[in-house]
Protein backbone atom coordinates (compact mmCIF):
# COMPACT_ATOMS: atom_id res chain seq x y z
CA UNK A 1 0.00 0.00 0.00
CA UNK A 2 1.22 3.47 -0.87
CA UNK A 3 2.29 5.67 2.02
CA UNK A 4 0.96 8.79 0.28
CA UNK A 5 -2.04 9.97 -1.69
CA UNK A 6 -2.20 10.49 -5.42
CA UNK A 7 -2.58 14.12 -6.42
CA UNK A 8 -3.84 15.79 -9.57
CA UNK A 9 -3.48 19.25 -11.00
CA UNK A 10 -6.80 21.06 -11.14
CA UNK A 11 -6.84 23.41 -14.15
CA UNK A 12 -9.75 25.32 -12.70
CA UNK A 13 -8.09 26.32 -9.43
CA UNK A 14 -4.48 25.95 -10.65
CA UNK A 15 -3.65 23.86 -7.60
CA UNK A 16 -2.43 20.33 -6.95
CA UNK A 17 -5.20 18.52 -5.10
CA UNK A 18 -5.53 15.35 -3.08
CA UNK A 19 -8.26 13.92 -0.87
CA UNK A 20 -7.55 12.04 2.34
CA UNK A 21 -9.20 8.98 3.86
CA UNK A 22 -11.11 11.40 6.11
CA UNK A 23 -12.56 13.14 3.05
CA UNK A 24 -10.51 16.25 3.55
CA UNK A 25 -9.45 17.96 0.35
CA UNK A 26 -5.98 19.48 0.37
CA UNK A 27 -4.84 22.03 -2.19
CA UNK A 28 -1.20 22.83 -2.84
CA UNK A 29 -0.38 25.98 -4.80
CA UNK A 30 2.81 27.41 -6.20
CA UNK A 31 2.74 31.11 -6.98
CA UNK A 32 5.44 33.06 -8.75
CA UNK A 33 7.40 35.04 -6.21
CA UNK A 34 8.98 38.26 -7.35
CA UNK A 35 10.42 39.26 -3.99
CA UNK A 36 13.94 38.29 -4.97
CA UNK A 37 13.71 40.18 -8.27
CA UNK A 38 12.23 43.27 -6.59
CA UNK A 39 14.89 43.38 -3.90
CA UNK A 40 17.86 42.70 -6.17
CA UNK A 41 16.77 44.70 -9.21
CA UNK A 42 17.61 41.70 -11.36
CA UNK A 43 15.31 39.15 -12.86
CA UNK A 44 15.52 36.09 -10.62
CA UNK A 45 13.40 33.38 -12.24
CA UNK A 46 12.08 30.08 -10.85
CA UNK A 47 11.35 31.31 -7.33
CA UNK A 48 7.97 30.19 -6.07
CA UNK A 49 5.99 30.49 -2.88
CA UNK A 50 4.44 27.27 -1.61
CA UNK A 51 0.98 27.39 -0.06
CA UNK A 52 -0.84 24.40 1.41
CA UNK A 53 -4.43 24.63 2.56
CA UNK A 54 -7.35 22.43 3.44
CA UNK A 55 -10.54 23.32 1.64
CA UNK A 56 -12.55 23.15 4.85
CA UNK A 57 -11.92 24.44 8.38
CA UNK A 58 -12.57 21.24 10.32
CA UNK A 59 -9.95 19.49 12.46
CA UNK A 60 -8.63 16.37 10.80
CA UNK A 61 -7.28 13.37 12.73
CA UNK A 62 -3.54 12.87 12.28
CA UNK A 63 -2.80 11.29 8.92
CA UNK A 64 0.85 10.57 8.10
CA UNK A 65 0.03 10.29 4.41
CA UNK A 66 -0.63 14.04 4.21
CA UNK A 67 2.95 15.06 4.93
CA UNK A 68 4.26 12.25 2.71
CA UNK A 69 2.13 13.53 -0.16
CA UNK A 70 3.32 17.12 0.28
CA UNK A 71 6.87 15.82 0.51
CA UNK A 72 6.36 13.99 -2.78
CA UNK A 73 5.10 17.20 -4.42
CA UNK A 74 8.12 19.14 -3.14
CA UNK A 75 10.51 16.42 -4.24
CA UNK A 76 9.07 16.50 -7.77
CA UNK A 77 9.23 20.30 -7.74
CA UNK A 78 12.98 20.04 -7.22
CA UNK A 79 13.43 17.70 -10.17
CA UNK A 80 14.07 20.99 -11.91
CA UNK A 81 17.30 21.94 -10.19
CA UNK A 82 16.94 25.69 -10.79
CA UNK A 83 13.63 25.87 -8.90
CA UNK A 84 13.63 27.38 -5.44
CA UNK A 85 10.91 27.71 -2.88
CA UNK A 86 9.93 30.18 -0.21
CA UNK A 87 7.59 29.19 2.57
CA UNK A 88 6.03 31.69 4.96
CA UNK A 89 4.24 30.40 8.03
CA UNK A 90 0.76 31.74 8.51
CA UNK A 91 0.14 33.43 11.86
CA UNK A 92 -3.51 32.40 11.94
CA UNK A 93 -4.46 31.78 15.59
CA UNK A 94 -0.99 33.12 16.47
CA UNK A 95 0.60 29.77 15.60
CA UNK A 96 3.30 30.86 13.14
CA UNK A 97 6.13 29.74 15.43
CA UNK A 98 4.54 26.35 15.98
CA UNK A 99 3.98 25.89 12.23
CA UNK A 100 7.59 26.84 11.64
CA UNK A 101 8.75 24.19 14.13
CA UNK A 102 6.53 21.54 12.54
CA UNK A 103 7.85 22.40 9.08
CA UNK A 104 11.39 22.18 10.41
CA UNK A 105 10.82 18.79 12.06
CA UNK A 106 9.25 17.54 8.87
CA UNK A 107 12.24 18.69 6.83
CA UNK A 108 14.73 17.06 9.23
CA UNK A 109 12.96 13.73 8.85
CA UNK A 110 12.65 14.07 5.11
CA UNK A 111 14.72 11.95 2.79
CA UNK A 112 15.31 14.88 0.42
CA UNK A 113 17.22 16.97 2.97
CA UNK A 114 20.46 15.62 1.52
CA UNK A 115 19.88 17.38 -1.79
CA UNK A 116 17.55 20.21 -0.81
CA UNK A 117 18.97 22.92 1.42
CA UNK A 118 16.66 24.79 3.77
CA UNK A 119 17.57 28.14 5.32
CA UNK A 120 15.35 29.86 7.86
CA UNK A 121 14.84 33.53 8.51
CA UNK A 122 12.83 34.91 11.38
CA UNK A 123 12.08 38.52 10.58
CA UNK A 124 10.85 41.03 13.11
CA UNK A 125 8.56 43.64 11.64
CA UNK A 126 7.18 46.69 13.43
CA UNK A 127 3.45 46.89 12.81
CA UNK A 128 1.31 50.04 12.57
CA UNK A 129 0.32 49.81 16.25
CA UNK A 130 4.03 49.76 17.13
CA UNK A 131 4.11 46.13 18.22
CA UNK A 132 6.58 43.68 16.75
CA UNK A 133 5.40 40.84 14.56
CA UNK A 134 7.67 37.91 13.83
CA UNK A 135 7.49 36.47 10.33
CA UNK A 136 8.80 32.93 10.05
CA UNK A 137 10.17 32.16 6.60
CA UNK A 138 12.07 29.25 5.08
CA UNK A 139 13.87 29.21 1.78
CA UNK A 140 14.67 25.95 -0.02
CA UNK A 141 16.85 25.29 -3.01
CA UNK A 142 18.59 22.38 -4.70
CA UNK A 143 22.23 22.01 -3.68
CA UNK A 144 23.20 22.07 -7.37
CA UNK A 145 21.28 25.26 -8.16
CA UNK A 146 23.72 27.34 -10.20
CA UNK A 147 22.27 30.55 -8.76
CA UNK A 148 22.45 29.58 -5.11
CA UNK A 149 25.04 32.14 -4.02
CA UNK A 150 23.01 35.01 -5.39
CA UNK A 151 19.81 33.60 -3.92
CA UNK A 152 21.41 33.25 -0.51
CA UNK A 153 22.82 36.75 -0.64
CA UNK A 154 19.38 38.21 -1.36
CA UNK A 155 17.59 36.05 1.20
CA UNK A 156 20.07 36.94 3.92
CA UNK A 157 19.29 40.61 3.26
CA UNK A 158 15.73 40.05 4.46
CA UNK A 159 16.82 39.33 7.98
CA UNK A 160 19.85 41.60 8.03
CA UNK A 161 17.98 44.71 6.92
CA UNK A 162 14.72 44.19 8.74
CA UNK A 163 16.23 43.10 12.04
CA UNK A 164 18.72 45.96 12.02
CA UNK A 165 17.30 48.66 14.29
CA UNK A 166 19.60 51.36 12.93
CA UNK B 1 23.11 42.60 -6.41
CA UNK B 2 22.66 45.37 -8.92
CA UNK B 3 20.97 47.91 -6.72
CA UNK B 4 21.39 49.10 -3.18
CA UNK B 5 19.04 47.30 -0.84
CA UNK B 6 16.41 49.51 0.64
CA UNK B 7 14.94 48.54 4.01
CA UNK B 8 11.49 49.89 3.19
CA UNK B 9 11.41 48.00 -0.05
CA UNK B 10 12.30 44.74 1.66
CA UNK B 11 9.64 45.36 4.27
CA UNK B 12 7.09 46.06 1.55
CA UNK B 13 8.10 42.92 -0.34
CA UNK B 14 7.96 40.66 2.71
CA UNK B 15 4.62 42.12 3.74
CA UNK B 16 3.29 41.51 0.24
CA UNK B 17 4.57 37.94 0.35
CA UNK B 18 2.58 37.35 3.53
CA UNK B 19 -0.51 39.13 2.20
CA UNK B 20 -0.38 37.10 -1.03
CA UNK B 21 -0.24 33.91 0.97
CA UNK B 22 -3.29 34.80 3.05
CA UNK B 23 -5.23 35.78 -0.08
CA UNK B 24 -4.37 32.51 -1.82
CA UNK B 25 -5.34 30.54 1.31
CA UNK B 26 -8.67 32.32 1.29
CA UNK B 27 -9.07 31.53 -2.42
CA UNK B 28 -8.32 27.86 -1.80
CA UNK B 29 -11.11 27.80 0.78
CA UNK B 30 -13.48 29.30 -1.78
CA UNK B 31 -13.75 32.62 0.07
CA UNK B 32 -11.93 34.81 -2.46
CA UNK B 33 -12.36 35.07 -6.22
CA UNK B 34 -9.62 34.42 -8.74
CA UNK B 35 -10.14 37.97 -10.02
CA UNK B 36 -9.11 39.32 -6.60
CA UNK B 37 -5.83 37.44 -6.89
CA UNK B 38 -5.25 38.63 -10.44
CA UNK B 39 -5.84 42.23 -9.41
CA UNK B 40 -3.08 41.86 -6.80
CA UNK B 41 -0.69 40.50 -9.42
CA UNK B 42 -0.67 36.95 -8.02
CA UNK B 43 0.23 34.38 -10.67
CA UNK B 44 -0.18 30.64 -10.20
CA UNK B 45 2.48 28.31 -11.55
CA UNK B 46 2.49 24.69 -12.62
CA UNK B 47 6.09 23.72 -11.92
CA UNK B 48 5.58 19.92 -11.76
Amino acid sequence: MQNRYNFVFDDLTNTYNFATKNDVLYRVAFINDETFSTISGEEIPNVFQLIVEKSNDGIEPYDSKVSKTIEDIIERFFNKIENSLIFVCSDENEKAEKRHEIFNRWYKKSKYREIIIKIDNVISVKTEDNTTQKIYTSFMFHKHNSNFQKLLEIYSQFEKMLNDEK
Amino acid sequence: MKKEVNKEQILKSVTKMLADKELVRSYMKGKTSKQSLTSKGIKFAKPL
